[in-house]
């Protein structure tokens, strides 16, 4: 016959039973705590600025950059040396329909200016890629350069690609984690259009 | 009678014990765990300081008036290197058609480095390297690293930023804009 002592004994036990259990709950809390402290892994703030600075210096620096090479030329304009961001793209904005296709040998269509014997969209295309090779490609990184234009003449309003700069290590999708952008960086073309170019670096 | 009766205090005591015993474990555990993460947080703070350290240096770099490009009444241009700036700076003409390899200029001949006091409050124990990628040439304009010690290993990070050179075109004396980067590395060390 069990008496109400024994009673309290055996409820005395299971509480510390209960306890144990409990103290067990949150050690393991605290373990899972620290995993997921560990396992999120944060991109400290150094990455982000240096992606974001690296971003826009590159796409400005790009846009001041001239070019000296004597095969470049323009019916009646002499000023050397010529301008990137305010002579060439301006060009190639305007002569877009004439650009030859990017799978064509050949880089010869009609734009006032004539760079290598190339169209100045595609001369565009591969002097900054060379430069972005030299750079962010010997620093392993992954790119997207974007030059679109928005052209009032066109009724939808909608954007034209004069050209696209994926890096060699592979660009930046827009799926991709750690990605950064220079932001947009507008030049407007004669016929009251706007080139907008944009570079994307990513980890 | 039994052979071995059941002591069933000493039979609760094995159990307390018991259950000691793995209680201390599992403290000893977490003890030992916490003492590893906070070595590696140690080294993360170092890191995260050095890093801080870092992007300071370069914006000083960045716009730093005796290398910025400047137009009119002194309106900086941003991302631009002035090379006339950096020529006067380094104490001598960098030649047009530098020889192959490019040379990498002694950097205690550098401005910067002839008034180390002064500089050294501005960036500290770093490097400021100037890539001119038009013509390969690597002008070192500071470099002070630690002093070494043998107890610890001395790391350096580098940042770089893409930057254009402005420059006198020798024919049409106009302006031109080349094409770089600035190499901007702080120094740290470890204990190995």
């Amino acid at each position: 016959m069990t008496t109400f002592f024994d009673k309290r004994k055996g409820n005395l036990r299971g509480q510390m039973e209960i306890m144990g259990l409990v103290v067990i709950v949150i050690l393991i809390s605290l373990g899972m705590l620290f995993m997921v402290k560990f396992a999120i892994d944060d991109d400290p703030a150094k990455k982000i600025f240096t992606r974001k600075g690296l971003a826009y210096s590159t796409v400005s620096a790009v846009m001041k950059n001239t070019i000296e090479d004597s095969t470049c030329f323009a019916p009646g304009i002499t000023t050397r040396p010529i301008a990137i961001g305010s002579e060439l793209f301006d060009d190639c904005s305007l002569y877009i329909a004439n650009k030859p296709d990017d799978a064509a040998e050949s880089g010869a269509g009609f734009s006032l200016y004539q760079c290598q014997g190339e169209h100045s969209c595609r001369f565009l295309r591969d002097h900054i890629t060379l430069n972005l090779q030299n750079t962010l490609g010997t620093w392993n990184k992954k790119y997207t350069f974007e030059s679109s234009l928005y052209s009032p003449n066109n009724p939808n309003q909608q954007k034209l690609t004069l050209f696209t700069i994926n890096g060699v290590k592979g660009g930046c999708t827009a799926k991709a984690t750690n990605k950064d952008s220079s932001g947009i960086y507008p030049l407007s073309n004669l016929q009251g259009g706007e080139v907008q170019n944009i570079l994307y670096i990513c980890e | 009678m039994k052979l071995f009766p059941i002591n069933r205090k000493a039979q609760h005591m094995t159990e307390t014990i018991a259950v000691l015993f793995i209680f201390f474990v599992l403290v000893a555990f977490g003890l030992i765990f916490y003492f590893k993460w906070h070595e590696g947080a140690i080294k993360e703070e170092q890191t995260q300081a050095r890093a801080s350290r870092a992007m300071d240096t370069t914006l000083r770099v960045l716009f730093l008036p005796e290398l910025m490009c400047t137009r009119g009444d002194a309106v900086p241009e941003d991302n631009c290197v002035d090379m006339m700036k950096v020529r006067s700076l380094i104490g001598q003409d960098i030649p047009t058609i530098p020889p192959n390899p490019a040379p990498i200029l002694d950097p205690s001949q550098s401005y910067f480095m002839r008034n180390q006091q002064y500089y050294y409050d501005v960036f500290g124990v770093a490097k400021v390297v100037l890539h001119n990628l038009d013509n390969s040439e690597n002008i070192v304009l500071y470099d002070k690293s630690l002093s070494p010690d043998p107890t610890k290993q001395i790391i350096y990070e580098p940042t770089y930023f893409i930057v254009a050179l402005r420059d006198i075109d020798d024919s049409t004396h106009q302006s031109k804009y080349g094409f770089g980067y600035l190499e901007v590395g702080v120094y740290g060390e470890v204990i190995q």
